[in-house]
């Protein structure tokens, strides 16, 4: 065969390919309910049980995308339209994306985000798990037993007898939304009157709980709820001026999704309140922990099992 | 070997659906790119304007600089404020379309520039022979220009495809799946078995699929320069 | 066949390429086009089959416009040969050879015949040269598929420009000696430029001397030679003349007292001289036979005997005549010659 000839059947080949898998990408059935979750492992597990929810009780077809970059783009994809539904909390809702100030006071914050969402994003906040995934400041317990440190004032003080020099060096590491946020470093710091020496170091959720058992950093922004802070044998330090508001997760849903599937409602607030602190923290442990770690949906799904929300199948 | 047994067991499922959905983002994206660069470094090779041919070469080359991560981000971030603009949404802010808007931007220039290279490296000799001959523009655009240009060209398509591969893991972050959805939960947990999970079949894809491509341009090589032995 | 009407070729920077060019060339000629780079011959020769496009005149290609006829058809009827041959490097010898007979649509078998037929011709052996790549020839080999591949189609005219330049003396003179044989078997019209005036005269049925876009003198190489028509063109013969009418003068002009008569053989010996035999191929056979006479055959018959001492006088006065010649234009001797 001809070059020439060669070139053609190629580009006709290629072509025929590509249209194919643009019919694939794009032809396939939607499904009915897309769910977002954040890069760490409890949006994972919340994200799953609401999946597993749906799609046990209702009719509804649900596609899951985990692991997304961030809040801002869960949000933003939420608002566009690309996702239905994800795990969302309360004081990220309403000092991160209202940039409004902290409300201390879980009830109030709950209802200043859930008017304020429904009347300028069309977005509804249902039922709240149960939990408050605050963020804390967490530490080494045998370092902080060592240096006498509780609470976030009595860092704050230690830090900056660092800075006149006498006292251990602590080091800091942080996620990137932390550093980022209007209710993360910046606020904290402002707050607290304190400066952390050198740079806190940025590092991904999932990574900075061994950093802080290993040694590489002092102080992480941990999560309430992370399995890891007692496996580890870490110690979160208390808010003494309660500066980080309450973080009440709730499962935050498009009002057009609701409105084409109300079973929703009904099917999804099943999970309300069922999840407190030490719940959740065992469940993500379980997911996290190094020794037989287990997959996200194996959990969820174990949980809704026990909690009779979904009935078991036939073998 | 119990553990590895078990580890395909849990994630095999999980493994192959990602490994489908990356093939299917980079080959869409790679022949796009080829549709696009291809034709496009045919002409301006041809083009006489000086002025044009830099312009155009250019602006694809402002995108390579740009780090991989950041392109995908600004992409969605665009799709984000054209939607505001227009007020409707038109773009998908998540998922594949902003996804593989980076991943067509990504793959252009590599194919691009080797083509151009490809045909302005022809021996103008050639050209004119073939011209007085009595060739058509379109006969020695096929018959001679692009067969002489087609090792530069596939040359491109190779290292377009595997620099495709590479940042189709990022995508996932803005949830077009992919390998990447493995490799960045295996890195926020810390388990390097999901990490490995994902890099792995990626490794793998990047080394068939240029395998693939190098098989190809054998296939297409003219008769001519078969031989490789000269006397 | 060709016929060139004042014709003109201008560029737009003002160059004047070629000016007021009128010549003819009839079938079955062989037109050399010689002059020194930036003479205008290759030009000239590339108007004709259109790749340079004249500013002014006529071309006519067996009496028809060539601007009235459509360039890509034109070409493909006209062989063209080039100094740095341009094969295809990515095509077979075959393939080379293929491309023009491929555009006219001709059967495959066809093309396969005349493939291995041309090969022949040119001295090499089709089975062993039809599949081999570009890379894998010789200079001189590469030379000879771009002869053939150029009268692939059997086109009525070629061009050839230059189409030994790029080969040794030794491979260039071999080349030269093969393509004289070939021209003899094949009518064809062939435009050769060159700027080597031995291979000019050497290879042209006619000569036409360019200079600078124009015309200085179109003539029969003997002519040329003989009878300059300006002083360009003496001095472009310069230091060459010699040699130059050695090649052209023959045996005939050799005077009377060298030819006796004979006894005519009863077997026309194997070695023997024409009356057109020119003086320098003359030579080469009484070296190489050693005789002291050699025997004249115009056609058929039996014309006399020519003998050495006979031939080498006559060599002494056309010396005679051509140093003399040369020592009126002696100024210029330095600066004219053909060969740059």
């Amino acid at each position: 065969m001809s070059i020439g000839k060669k070139l053609l059947l190629l580009v006709g080949v290629a072509a025929v390919v590509l249209a194919a898998l643009l019919v694939v990408q794009y032809l396939t059935p939607k499904a009915d309910i897309v769910i977002g979750g954040k890069d760490f492992t409890e949006q994972s597990v919340l994200g799953e049980m609401l999946a597993i929810l749906i799609e046990e009780n209702t009719d509804l077809t649900v596609e899951r995308k985990l692991y997304l970059g961030g809040t801002m783009i869960c949000f933003n994809a939420l608002q566009a339209g690309d996702l239905d539904l994800y795990a969302e909390y309360t004081g990220t809702g309403l000092v991160n994306i209202l940039k409004h100030d902290a409300i201390s006071d879980p009830d109030e914050a709950y209802s200043a985000v859930k008017i304020a969402f429904e009347r300028d994003y069309g977005l509804v906040w249902l039922e709240p798990f149960g939990f408050n995934n605050t963020y804390t400041l967490t530490m080494r317990r045998a370092q902080a037993d060592e240096l006498g440190i509780h609470t976030f004032s009595e860092l704050a003080a230690h830090v900056q007898q660092q800075e006149a020099g006498s006292g251990e060096h602590l080091t800091a590491g942080f996620t990137a939304e932390f550093i980022e946020r209007s209710d993360g470093l910046k606020g904290l710091c402002e707050t607290y009157g304190f400066q952390f020496a050198t740079e806190p170091k940025q590092m991904a959720p999932g990574l900075m709980y061994k950093a802080c058992a290993d040694g590489d950093v002092d102080v992480i922004c941990a999560f309430a709820t992370d399995g890891r802070i007692a496996a580890y044998d870490l110690i979160t330090l208390e808010d003494d001026r309660k500066f980080f508001p309450p973080y009440y997760a709730a499962p935050l849903i498009r009002a057009a999704t609701l409105a084409r599937y109300p079973e929703l409602q009904d099917v999804l607030n099943r999970l309300a309140g069922k999840l407190d602190n030490r719940t959740m923290q065992e469940l993500n442990l379980q997911v996290d922990r190094s020794d037989n770690p287990r997959q996200a949906r194996d959990v969820a799904r174990d949980f809704l099992l026990s909690q009779g929300l979904i009935t078991p199948k036939e073998q | 070997m119990n553990a590895i047994a078990k580890f395909f067991a849990d994630y095999g499922a999980e493994m192959l659906q990602s490994t489908r959905e990356h093939v299917i983002l980079t080959l869409i994206a790679v022949l796009i790119a080829c549709a696009v660069a291809i034709p496009l470094g045919v002409l301006l090779a041809r083009c006489r304007f000086k002025l044009l041919v830099n312009i155009v070469m250019g602006l694809a080359s402002i995108i390579q600089p740009i780090p991989s991560l950041a392109l995908v981000a600004l992409t969605v971030v665009l799709f984000y404020l054209i939607n505001g603009l227009l007020g409707i949404r038109l773009l998908a802010t998540l998922g594949t379309g902003p996804a593989l808007v980076a991943l067509v931007a990504y793959a252009l220039l590599p194919i691009l520039r080797n083509t151009f290279i490809g045909i302005r490296q022809v021996d103008p000799t050639v050209v004119e022979v073939a011209t007085g001959m009595g060739m058509t523009h379109r006969q020695i655009l096929f018959s001679v220009q692009l067969p002489l240009a087609l090792p530069f060209i596939m040359a491109g398509v190779r290292i377009s495809t595997v620099w495709t591969i590479g940042v189709a893991t990022l995508v996932s972050l803005v949830g077009a799946g992919g390998l990447g959805d493995l490799i960045f939960r295996g890195l926020s947990s810390y388990k390097i078995h999901l990490i490995m999970a994902g890099a792995g079949p990626a490794a793998v894809l990047a080394l068939m699929l240029d395998w693939l491509l190098g098989r190809l341009e054998e296939w297409l090589a003219p008769s001519g320069l078969r031989n490789t032995n000269p006397q | 066949m060709i016929t060139f009407e004042n014709v003109c070729k201008t560029y737009p920077d003002g160059t004047e390429a070629v000016c007021d060019l009128t010549l003819k060339v009839s079938e079955g000629e062989t037109l050399v086009l010689l002059g020194t780079s930036g003479s205008g011959k290759t030009t000239t020769m590339k108007m004709v089959n259109r790749l340079i496009e004249p500013t002014g005149g006529r071309i006519l290609v067996n009496g028809l416009d060539i601007m009235d006829q459509d360039p890509i058809y034109l070409r493909r009827k006209i062989g063209y040969a080039i100094q740095h041959i341009g094969l295809f490097p990515h095509m077979t010898v075959a393939e080379n050879i293929a491309v023009v007979p491929k555009l006219l649509q001709w059967a495959q078998k066809d093309i396969d015949d005349r493939i291995d037929m041309l090969l022949e011709t040119v001295g090499l052996e089709p089975g062993e040269f039809r599949s081999r790549s570009a890379f894998q020839l010789s200079g001189g080999q590469k030379q000879r598929v771009g002869v053939a591949r150029s009268l692939a189609a059997d086109p009525p005219i070629v061009l050839m420009d230059e189409p030994f330049g790029a080969l040794d003396p030794i491979t260039r003179e071999q080349l030269q000696d093969e393509f004289l044989e070939l021209e003899s078997v094949i009518q064809k019209t062939i435009i050769f430029v060159t700027h080597d005036v031995v291979e000019a005269v050497k290879m042209g049925d006619r000569v036409a001397l360019l200079d600078e876009g124009r015309l200085q003198q179109l003539a029969a190489p003997s002519e040329l030679v003989e009878s300059p028509a300006n002083e360009f063109v003496a001095q472009f013969l310069g230091k060459h003349r010699f040699q130059l009418s050695l090649m052209t003068q023959t045996v005939r002009s050799v005077g009377p007292e060298a030819i006796r008569s004979g006894y005519k053989p009863d077997t026309r010996p194997t070695v023997s001289v024409g009356l057109r035999t020119s003086l320098v191929d003359a030579l080469d056979l009484f070296k190489k036979t050693g005789a002291a006479t050699l025997p004249i055959y115009e056609q058929r018959r039996y014309v006399g005997e020519l003998a050495k001492r006979g031939l080498l006088h006559t060599i002494t006065e056309v010396l005679g005549e051509t140093e003399s010649f040369s020592g009126e234009s002696n100024g210029g001797q330095d600066e004219a010659g053909g060969v740059s």
